[in-house]
């Protein structure tokens, strides 16, 4: 089908704004990040320098940056894990359950909603290792308490408890909408037809049926949780020596804090690649899943 | 093989009462149709019945023996649900296998290392088989590897049967199986179901709210109101003798005339002189019980207002001189009648129902007054 040069004319004048805004504010930066990452360029300099890849040989022996990867692959590898759990079983218990439903939702998705770096004050208190309640608990239980974020053995796990914390509600919710999306028939005729259990149903109908949503909500519970950045600003500053260092951190502290805006550049290109190649993941299984429907 | 007996069974929903206490025995082997309007509490019995919902009130029997605390599991029925309520990430042969996977396959057999368990595969095996010849039962073999979503409707529908078919229930419940059907699929399906009876002999509970498939299915139908069932009969018996006004008005297409009447002591019904009625009944008679005539000698008459042509019928609707509309079948093959003639109409007074202000039928012989 052609169009009439009037038409495209008009089409063309339709996608100016966005895509002005998305030159603007989306593949200018890239770009720019695309470029800084290969020079020695330093906040504030009025001149830079191509290196090439000497950034990036840089990184590879940065013992910092390779912490700081590892870091986040562990955070990550804790809070997608638990907060989809615990946002998948939460979902089924109020799905389940009849009275005060829209109670649980909301209070379980405060937390998405309330800013992260407000809520860290509020854990800071509450992890605080002389008057904060959670010593004081595991006093009263009679465990020895701890210096929560102090200790480099832990302190990156009460960050990712603190993650999973903050982010279940989201995955619930996304769970929530799944779950209403399965006809009730189903049940009904799983219920005739003998399943003995509701573990059983789950198996034959909740837990396949759910399997577009549980692709997504994995997707982006892993680049959620690859963006940790307020609670460890806030609570950590990535120490106790590096113990909670990730990613974004990393990069806030080069850019910003040491001015190394080349070699901030060059983490970002990592963490970029890293998202890419999670959101490659996503399309490709859809891609599977729409083939095989 | 199982009689199913319904005592006083009750329902309600916060406020609304679905089912006002009611009383049905189902013989092994019958098939029964609930019909009525949507809304009148049909389905809700049928789910009782399965054990998919608990009634308030009221006990359900299962060949003598009370199953109100049984779970649907326990029950040994199978549904066919309106929706046929297929699994759309299984293939046609698993969905008719889960049934039987879920009663004879334990927990561990079902589990993704039961295949490599010896006794699991034997059982896998045997159930592979039953499905195979379910399928051909139903001629659906060449369907087998298909999703749900690969399947037209009329396939659909097979495949639920099967489902429920293959595990031999001792009765089935049908909850309107035929509704996403078309018109031709429906009057198909209908056949097969009744033969698919005759062939099973087991017990079919079917629900529709369409008074074809009951009339053309089943041994007796029970016919459902407002929550309650106000007759319960042969299709011929419901058809010729409706014990209630609503039920001659639900069953029969096109509908039963029904007219306003005035009974004197003497058992002479006037269809006309109704203003000074001292009685005030109902007269309800089938297009096929009246007949066109000449309009002076009538007890009714009226204007040809509209001519349905159905081929083997004409159904010929008459505006009264009183407003009411009535509808005559006449014989394609005699004199045609035209839009706009002045008729009388003729009551076969044999076939003339009277029901009172109750609704109930009113037993007797009665006699038209023909004066206009």
């Amino acid at each position: 089908m052609s169009l009439s040069a009037s038409q495209s004319r008009a089409g063309l004048a339709l996608i100016a704004p966005a895509s002005v805004l998305a030159l603007l504010f989306l593949i200018a930066p890239l770009s720019s990040i695309f470029v800084l990452a290969f020079t020695d360029y330093q906040l504030g300099d009025r001149s830079l320098r191509f290196v090439g890849l000497g950034n990036f040989r840089a990184l590879a022996g940065d013992s910092t940056f390779w912490k700081s990867l590892s870091n986040t692959l562990i955070y990550s590898a804790v809070v997608v894990p638990g907060s989809m759990l615990l946002g998948l079983v939460s979902a089924l218990l109020i799905d389940a359950g009849t009275s005060l439903r829209s109670f649980y939702r909301t209070a379980f998705f405060l937390p998405v909603m309330a800013s992260l770096l407000a809520m860290a004050v509020v854990w800071e208190f509450m992890l605080h290792p002389s008057f904060g309640i959670v010593n004081a608990t595991m006093k009263a239980l009679g465990f020895a308490p701890h210096n929560w974020l102090k200790d480099g053995g832990i302190a990156l796990y009460v960050l990712a408890i603190i993650g999973i914390w903050q982010s279940f509600g989201f995955n619930m919710v996304l769970f929530m909408a799944g779950l209403s999306a399965i006809p009730r028939d189903l049940y009904d005729a799983a219920e005739m037809d003998g399943t003995p259990n509701a573990w059983a149903r789950f198996k034959l109908i909740t837990w396949p049926l759910l399997a577009p949503v549980t692709i997504f909500v994995a997707v982006t519970s892993v680049i959620r949780s690859f963006q940790v950045f307020d609670t460890v600003h806030a609570l950590t500053q990535g120490g106790p020596n590096k113990a909670t260092e990730v990613l974004l951190y990393t990069i806030y502290a080069e850019g910003f804090e040491f001015f190394r805006s080349g070699h901030a550049a060059a983490i970002t290109i990592v963490f970029i690649m890293l998202v890419v190649g999670v959101s490659l993941l996503r399309f490709v299984s859809l891609k599977k899943n729409g083939a095989s429907a | 093989m199982a009689g199913v007996n319904i005592r006083s069974v009750a329902k309600t929903f916060g406020e609304t009462q679905v089912l006002k206490g009611v009383d049905l025995d189902i013989r092994d082997g019958e098939f029964i149709s609930l019909v009525g309007p949507s809304g009148c509490g049909k389905s809700t019995l049928l789910r009782i019945i399965a054990g998919l919902e608990q009634q308030s009130d009221g006990n359900i029997l299962l060949d003598g023996t009370v199953v109100d605390r049984m779970r649907p599991r326990d029950r040994d029925l199978a549904m066919v649900f309106q929706s046929y309520a297929l699994y759309p990430h299984l293939t046609v042969a698993e969905n008719i296998a889960v049934p039987l996977l879920m009663r004879r396959l334990n927990t561990t057999e079902r589990s993704l290392v039961g295949g490599l368990l010896p006794s699991g595969r034997a059982k896998r095996e045997e159930i592979a088989e039953e499905v195979a010849k379910v399928c051909d039962a139903l001629s659906i073999s060449m369907l087998k590897d298909r999703k749900p979503a690969a399947l037209s409707g009329g396939q659909r529908q097979r495949v639920a049967l099967a489902r429920a078919m293959v595990r031999k229930p001792s009765a089935f419940l049908m909850d309107e199986p035929l509704s996403n059907l078309d018109a031709k699929m429906r009057v198909q399906a209908r056949g097969e179901i009744a033969a698919l009876h005759r062939q099973l002999g087991s017990t079919f509970i079917y629900v529709t709210h369409d008074q074809a498939e009951a009339m053309t299915m089943s041994d007796r139908i029970a016919v459902m109101m407002g929550g309650e069932i106000l007759q319960v009969d042969t299709p011929d018996q419901i058809y010729q003798m409706p014990q209630d006004l609503r039920v001659a008005e639900f069953i029969g297409s096109p509908k039963i005339n029904v007219l306003q009447a005035a009974m004197s002591e003497n058992g002479a019904l006037s269809l006309t002189s109704i203003d000074t009625a001292s009685n005030p009944v109902h007269a309800a008679f089938r297009p096929e019980a009246a007949r066109l005539a000449g309009e002076v000698e009538a007890p009714l008459g009226g204007t040809i207002h509209h001519i349905e042509n159905l081929g083997a019928d004409l159904f010929v609707q008459v505006t009264t001189v009183n407003g009411d509309l009535v509808i005559v079948r006449c014989d394609p093959a005699g004199i045609r009648p035209a839009i706009g003639d002045k008729v009388g109409i003729r009551l076969d007074e044999t076939r003339l129902h009277v029901f009172g202000s109750d609704n109930r039928r009113i037993a007797g012989a009665f006699r038209l007054e023909g004066g206009r």
